[in-house]
């Protein structure tokens, strides 16, 4: 009876460890897609003043909008103070202005032409491509996380280690909205 | 392009190649002596020698039944080739000029092999390459078939690994690691809980990538060594578009991501470009090839390839 009792306990306890390794593991994969965010995130970051400085000769009616760009990338400069949700708002505003200015280069023929233009313009799309690559692997990375976090019976030992639920990355409305054709031709 | 103004316009060729045809069967018809000196030599020496004492020659049968399949063969082929040089390339031409065909070549066996799709062949054969240029493309695909070769007790057996067509094209992303999508098996099987577990021992190195899309989920299980690289270039469009050239094809298909191309095999018994040798070219058998050669090309427009917003050119 004891050796049942010593073989559950030994049993009760590996089951523990490898309940509670895989919580960690989770959580580390959700740290290494969110820090895999912030490089994609960091390349758009520098590429934006290159694209700003390229178009705003042409973009002379639209300067609210370039002004608009600017402002939100010196906020993010200081993101690593930020909480994660702000942040991520932050940087889908930030997406849904540049779309909004890569719409309205469509008006200047010139600049669509300019070869410096267009390289710009193959890296920027490149580089969304692989925010949103990454975008989605953080995201499949934090469900995993808070089904752990809220399924049975990991949820008793993530509330016992305080782990707590991460945000998803949303894509706002904003860059959903398709682009309003009609005010293009106004 | 019309299948009838490419008849029209090959009718020189078309004319002869059907001297050729009922010259190769001429020729081919010596074969018959053979078969029926064999069967004659089998026969004549039971009969009148009894079946004991007339084991040996037998044997003399047989190599005259394998002669006169030799002859046979010869001719068959030799049309064969002669509509694979003359005819297909023409209609290859009309539709897409940068595109060549070469009946009697196929995709590269270090080819296969940089796939890591399949394990390596020891007998690997093939024909049908067709490869060049299409938009901003550049591919090669061919039919193939890879086998393995199996002692036992007495005999070495051979066993399909592969057969089917097989493609390698450049790919219009830049990537660095391993992706590979494979068919569902697992899943299929065994349910989604314990094909997942299954799936998740991972694959050469590479990790199970579970994607958003439940269609493709279903029906794909992805491995790669990248994560986020794996979700770049499977994009939520590629994925539909793979979805969809497995509906068009009705089969298994596989496809690789490493070294900047796109590896894609399907699993097809379909023989392409076939040809008769006991019927002369017919108009609707123009149209056969045209719609093979459409099948095989518009692979690259499915999968879309062909378009270069990023930075690779």
């Amino acid at each position: 009876m004891t050796y049942v009792f010593i073989g559950a306990a030994v049993l009760v306890f590996i089951i523990g460890i490898s309940i509670y390794n895989g919580l960690i593991n989770k959580k580390n994969t959700v740290d290494e897609a969110l820090s895999s965010v912030d490089v994609m995130l960091k390349k758009r970051f520098d590429l934006i003043p290159n694209l700003v400085s390229a178009v705003q000769q042409y973009l002379t009616h639209e300067r609210g909008l370039l002004t608009d760009i600017t402002k939100l990338r010196t906020q993010l400069a200081n993101a690593a103070e930020m909480d994660d949700k702000t942040r991520f708002d932050l940087e889908n505003a930030l997406t849904g202005k540049v779309g909004q200015m890569m719409i309205q280069v469509e008006n200047y023929p010139d600049l669509k032409a300019s070869h410096n233009f267009l390289h710009l313009q193959r890296s920027l799309n490149e580089i969304e491509e692989q925010i949103s690559a990454a975008r989605r692997s953080y995201n499949a990375a934090v469900k995993s996380l808070n089904n752990g976090i809220e399924m049975f019976p990991s949820n008793i030992f993530a509330s016992m280690m305080s782990l707590q639920k991460r945000p998803y990355f949303e894509i706002s409305n904003t860059e959903r909205a398709t682009p309003d054709v009609k005010n293009l031709f106004a | 392009m019309n299948h009838e103004k490419i008849y029209e316009d090959l009718q020189p060729q078309l004319a002869a190649l059907e001297d050729l045809r009922s010259e190769c069967r001429r020729k081919s018809k010596v074969a018959y002596y053979f078969f029926a000196g064999a069967i004659l030599t089998v026969a004549g020496f039971h009969y009148f020698l009894g079946s004991e004492t007339a084991k040996p020659w037998t044997f003399l049968g047989v190599v005259l039944f394998v002669i006169g399949g030799a002859i046979y063969a010869k001719q068959v082929k030799r049309y064969e080739t002669e509509v694979k040089r003359q005819i297909i390339p023409v209609i290859v031409g009309t539709i897409s000029p940068g595109v060549n065909y070469d009946g009697a070549h196929h995709v590269e066996e270090t080819e296969y092999n940089n796939s890591r799709l399949f394990p390596r062949a020891d007998r690997y054969r093939g024909e049908d390459l067709l490869h060049g240029k299409l938009g901003a493309t550049d591919f090669k695909i061919s039919e193939i078939h890879t086998q393995r070769r199996r002692k036992t007790k007495n005999k070495t057996k051979y066993t399909t690994l592969f057969k089917g067509v097989f493609m390698v094209a450049d790919f219009h992303k830049h990537f660095n690691g391993r992706t590979q999508v494979l068919p569902d098996t697992a899943e299929r099987l065994f349910g989604h809980f314990l094909g997942r577990k299954m799936q998740k021992t991972g694959r050469q190195g590479m990790e199970l990538v579970e994607l958003e899309d439940v269609d493709f989920e279903k029906e794909f299980a992805v491995y790669s060594s990248d994560q986020t690289e794996a979700r770049y270039i499977l994009s939520t469009s590629l994925m539909r578009r793979i979805l969809q050239l497995k509906q068009s094809w009705d089969s298994n298909i596989y496809l690789s991501f490493s070294d900047g191309k796109i590896y894609l095999a399907i699993r097809t018994t379909k023989d392409f470009f076939k040809v008769n040798f006991y019927k002369p070219i017919t108009v609707q058998k123009i149209w056969v090839y045209l719609e093979e050669l459409l099948a095989c090309l518009d692979m690259i427009e499915e999968l879309n390839l062909n378009l270069r917003i990023w930075s690779k050119e």
